[in-house]
C-alpha cells in the first residue's frame, strides 16, 4: 500500500511528545487551521507517494530510539494507510504518538490500541500556548493512551 | 558611566568597576611588558591568549573548596539554633565574596547537599525542626548569587553548586530545595550554576535512591537550562570516586594528582593559556597550499608544538611566580584551609596540587582550513582530527612527567577570544573556505553550532574528545526551544552521553522573558501582552547571562545557533 507524505525530521524533536522523537509529516489536511505552521502539507495531491513497507524499513533503520510522532497535515485523511503504517511500526516495537486535529472519538479504535500517545484538537491561533507541553494551543489535549 | 570594555557577559557598571577596569588594563600591559618580548608578542598578536593576565603573578584561577577541612565551628558557639543556620549561610556568602576577590576564577562546592548536611549535624541542628528556615536560606543564597555584582565593583561571583549524591534525608532535602527554590524563583534568576552529578546506583535509574532528585533536576533544566550534568560514569571519570568529582568555574576538570589522591576536592586550576588553532591552519594554507592533507596535518602538529613549547614556559613562569606569594596574600585560604594543603611556608606545597592547562579554541575552523571540509563531515577527517587532539594531550602528559606538575589539556570556551582571535586573523589571511564571515571561532572542539546534526550524533562525535581533554570540556545540545514537560528526552540524552564518554553535558535553548507580564518563549515581542520590553537569556561559557551583555564573538555565535 502507498501513502503520501510531506517530510520526515529524524531524531531531533523534543516538543512532539516525550523523549527524543522523529516526526513524520503526512500529506493532506481537511482542517486548514488559521496560523498553521505546515501549510505545505495541506494539498493531498502534493508531497511524495511512498510505499509503506519501504517507509517502515527506512524508519526502522534511521530512527535511533524507535520513538516516532506521526503528524501532518492531518494523518486521518489517509486512514487505511495510517492503520497499516501504525500496525507495522507497532509490530516492530515503536513508541508511537499520533497528532490529529480531530477529536478522540474520530480516531479508529485499532489505532488507539497501537499508539502510546495521542494529541487531539485543532489549532486555534487565539489560544496559542508556549507553556503547555506538546501542544500548540490551549484547547488541544495530549494524553497517554497505552 | 560608559563601560570601558565588555570582555565578560557578567559585567555591570559602577564607579569602582570603572576604576578597576582602568587599573586592570594598565596592569595587564605592565605584566606583558615585564615578560620576554617573544611571549608578549604571541599574546598581543592573538596567537595565544593568556587568560586573566591581570592575575599573572598574583593568584591562581579556580577552586573546589574543601569547606569541611577547617570549618570554623567555634565561631558558632553561643548562637541559638536558628542563629546558627542564619550564620552558616551568611558565612558562605562571605566566603564567596572574600574568595572571589582572592582568586581570578570560579569556585565550587563539590557536594553542596552532603557538606551542608555534615555541617548542620556538627552544629547539632535537627533539620526537621527548621525546614522552612533552611529552605529560605537556600533561596536567599541563590538570590544573592544572582543579584550580587560587587566583585571588582562590577561582576558576579562565579559559583557552582555540585549536588546529587545526597546520602542522608537531610542532604536529600537540601538538594531538593536547591533545585526547587531555584526553579520557583522564576526566569530572571539564573545563577548560581548548579551541576547535578549523575551516577548509576545513586540517581540515574528508577530504583536508585535519588532518582527523584534527578527527575526534579531535569524538570528544572527543561525550563531554565540549569542544572547541567556531570556524568560520573563516563569512561574518563568512572574510576574516580564520584564524591571527589566537581565542576568549578565554567568547565574546569581537576582529577588526577601527581601528589595525592585523584579528585577535585581542595584543588583547582592555577593557570591556563589558549592557543589559536585557526591561526596555525591559516599559516599553513597561506604558505603550503600545495601539500596534501596528511602533510598539512603533520605540519599543524609541528606548528602547534612550537607554540605549545612557549606556552609551557609561560605557564611555568606564572606558576613559579604565584608560588612565590606568601600565605599573607591569601588570607581567606589561610583562615579556612580551603585547599587540600594548608597555606603556610612554601606555597608550592599547596599549588603543586593544582593544574596548569593548555587550552585551544577553533578546532572546527582549523580543520576546515587545511582540509576544505568540516572535521565531522567524513570519517577520515574525524580520525585525523582526533589524532591531532590526542597529540596535544600527549604533549601535556609529557610535560606532566618532565616537570612533575599537573599539566592538562583544556577545551576552552573562549568567551572573549572567540571574537578576539578572529578579529586579528581576518585582516591577515584569505583562505579559500569562509571561516570569518560568521564573526567568531567555535568553542574548543565543538561541532559548529549551526551544524543541525541530531543531538545524539553530536554527542557521539564529541564524546571521544572528552576523554582526551582532561583539563575540562562540555558538550551542549541546542534544543531550539524549551523541552517543557519532556524530562524523558533529557534523560535519553544523558544516557547516550554517558555511553559516548561525555563527562559534562548541558542543554541550551533560547529563552526570552517578557519583563512586563512574565511570559516566556522565543519571540520578538510578547505574544501575550505585546510588550517589546524583553530580556533574552542565553548560555555563554557555562553560565547563563543576558544576551545584551555578550561579547562581540559570542553574540555572533548565539545568532548562528541552530537546533540539533
Amino acid at each position: 500500500m502507498f501513502m503520501r507524505i510531506n517530510s520526515i525530521r529524524y531524531n531531533n524533536s523534543v516538543v512532539d511528545g516525550p523523549g527524543i522523537r522523529t516526526v513524520l509529516f503526512m500529506q493532506g489536511c481537511d482542517l486548514h487551521c488559521k496560523g498553521c505552521q505546515n501549510r505545505s502539507t495541506w494539498d493531498i495531491e502534493k508531497g511524495k507517494k511512498v510505499d509503506i513497507d519501504e517507509l517502515v524499513n527506512e524508519l526502522n533503520k534511521k530512527v535511533f530510539n524507535k520513538k516516532i510522532t506521526i503528524s501532518g497535515g492531518e494523518p486521518l485523511m489517509q486512514k487505511a494507510a495510517l492503520i497499516e503504517l501504525v500496525t507495522k511500526l507497532n509490530d516492530l516495537g515503536f513508541d508511537i504518538a499520533l497528532y490529529t486535529g480531530h477529536q478522540k472519538e474520530d480516531v479508529p479504535s485499532i489505532l488507539l490500541d497501537k499508539v502510546k500517545y495521542i494529541k487531539t484538537g485543532n489549532f486555534i491561533q487565539e489560544l496559542k500556548t508556549t507553556v503547555k507541553p506538546f501542544v500548540g494551543s490551549e484547547n488541544q489535549v495530549f494524553e497517554e493512551v497505552k | 558611566m560608559k563601560q570601558l570594555n565588555n570582555d565578560n557577559a557578567a559585567n555591570r557598571t559602577s564607579y569602582v568597576g570603572y576604576v578597576y577596569n582602568v587599573g586592570e588594563k594598565a596592569y595587564k600591559n605592565k605584566v606583558l611588558d615585564s615578560l620576554p618580548i617573544e611571549w608578549a608578542e604571541l599574546h598581543r598578536s592573538g596567537a595565544i591568549h593568556i587568560h586573566d593576565l591581570d592575575a599573572y603573578d598574583l593568584t591562581y584561577n579556580c577552586l573546589t573548596f574543601d569547606i569541611i577541612n577547617k570549618f570554623p565551628y567555634a565561631e558558632f558557639e553561643g548562637f541559638s539554633e536558628q542563629g546558627k543556620i542564619i550564620h552558616l549561610f551568611e558565612f558562605i556568602k562571605d566566603l564567596f565574596t572574600k574568595l572571589g576577590n582572592e582568586q581570578s576564577g570560579g569556585m565550587a562546592f563539590a557536594n553542596f547537599d552532603n557538606e551542608i548536611d555534615e555541617i548542620l549535624k556538627k552544629l547539632n541542628i535537627d533539620y526537621l525542626k527548621y525546614k522552612d528556615l533552611i529552605s529560605d536560606s537556600i533561596a536567599e543564597l541563590i538570590l544573592w548569587c544572582n543579584g550580587n555584582h560587587s566583585r571588582m565593583g562590577q561582576t558576579s561571583y562565579y559559583v557552582t553548586l555540585n549536588i546529587g549524591l545526597a546520602r542522608t534525608e537531610c542532604a536529600r532535602f537540601i538538594a531538593h530545595e536547591v533545585i526547587d527554590r531555584f526553579l520557583k524563583l522564576g526566569d530572571m534568576v539564573f545563577k548560581p550554576n548548579i551541576v547535578f552529578k549523575v551516577v548509576d546506583g545513586i540517581n540515574n535509574k528508577p530504583n536508585d535512591p535519588n532518582y527523584d532528585l534527578l527527575k526534579l533536576a531535569l524538570s528544572c533544566t527543561a525550563k531554565k537550562m540549569i542544572p547541567t550534568y556531570l556524568l560520573c560514569d563516563c569512561k574518563g571519570d568512572k574510576d574516580t570516586d564520584p564524591n571527589k568529582l566537581s565542576i568549578m568555574g565554567c568547565r574546569t576538570r581537576v582529577v588526577s594528582d601527581l601528589y595525592g589522591e585523584a579528585g577535585a576536592m581542595g584543588r583547582g586550576n592555577i593557570t591556563n593559556i589558549s592557543i589559536n588553532l585557526p591561526r596555525l591552519a591559516l599559516e599553513i594554507d597561506k604558505n603550503h597550499k600545495e601539500l596534501d592533507k596528511e602533510a598539512k596535518f603533520d605540519l599543524l602538529q609541528a606548528k602547534w608544538d612550537e607554540v605549545a613549547k612557549v606556552v609551557k614556559d609561560i605557564l611555568l613562569d606564572r606558576y613559579h611566580k604565584v608560588c612565590k606569594r606568601t600565605a599573607d596574600d591569601f588570607p581567606t585560604n589561610s583562615s579556612y584551609h580551603l585547599w587540600c594543603k594548608d597555606f603556610k611556608g612554601d606555597l608550592e606545597e599547596v599549588f603543586k596540587h593544582g593544574t596548569l592547562s593548555l587550552g585551544f579554541i577553533g578546532l572546527s575552523e582549523a580543520i576546515e582550513v587545511i582540509t576544505g571540509t568540516k572535521y565531522y563531515s567524513d570519517m577520515d577527517n574525524y580520525i585525523m582530527t582526533l589524532g591531532f587532539v590526542k597529540h596535544m594531550r600527549d604533549y601535556c602528559d609529557f610535560l606532566k612527567n618532565e616537570y612533575k606538575l599537573n599539566f592538562s589539556l583544556l577545551a576552552t570556551s573562549g568567551e572573549l577570544i572567540s571574537g578576539r582571535f578572529i578579529d586579528f586573523d581576518k585582516d591577515l589571511y584569505k583562505p579559500d573556505v569562509d571561516i570569518f564571515s560568521k564573526g567568531y571561532y567555535t568553542n574548543s572542539f565543538h561541532i559548529d553550532v549551526d551544524s543541525r546534526l541530531p543531538g545524539y550524533k553530536k554527542i557521539q562525535l564529541e564524546g571521544l574528545f572528552h576523554e582526551i581533554c582532561n583539563g575540562g570540556c562540555i558538550t551542549y545540545i541546542e534544543l531550539g526551544e524549551a523541552p517543557l514537560g519532556n524530562e524523558e528526552s533529557l534523560e535519553e540524552y544523558i544516557n547516550i552521553a554517558v555511553e559516548a564518554g561525555v563527562h559534562y553535558l548541558g542543554f541550551n535553548f533560547p529563552k526570552d522573558v517578557c519583563n512586563d507580564c512574565g511570559t516566556t518563549g522565543v519571540f520578538d515581542y510578547c505574544p501575550k501582552c505585546k510588550s517589546h520590553n524583553i530580556t533574552r537569556i542565553r548560555r555563554v561559557s557555562g553560565y547563563l547571562e543576558i544576551l545584551d551583555g555578550f561579547t562581540k564573538g559570542k553574540k555572533a555565535e548565539e545568532k548562528n545557533r541552530k537546533k540539533n
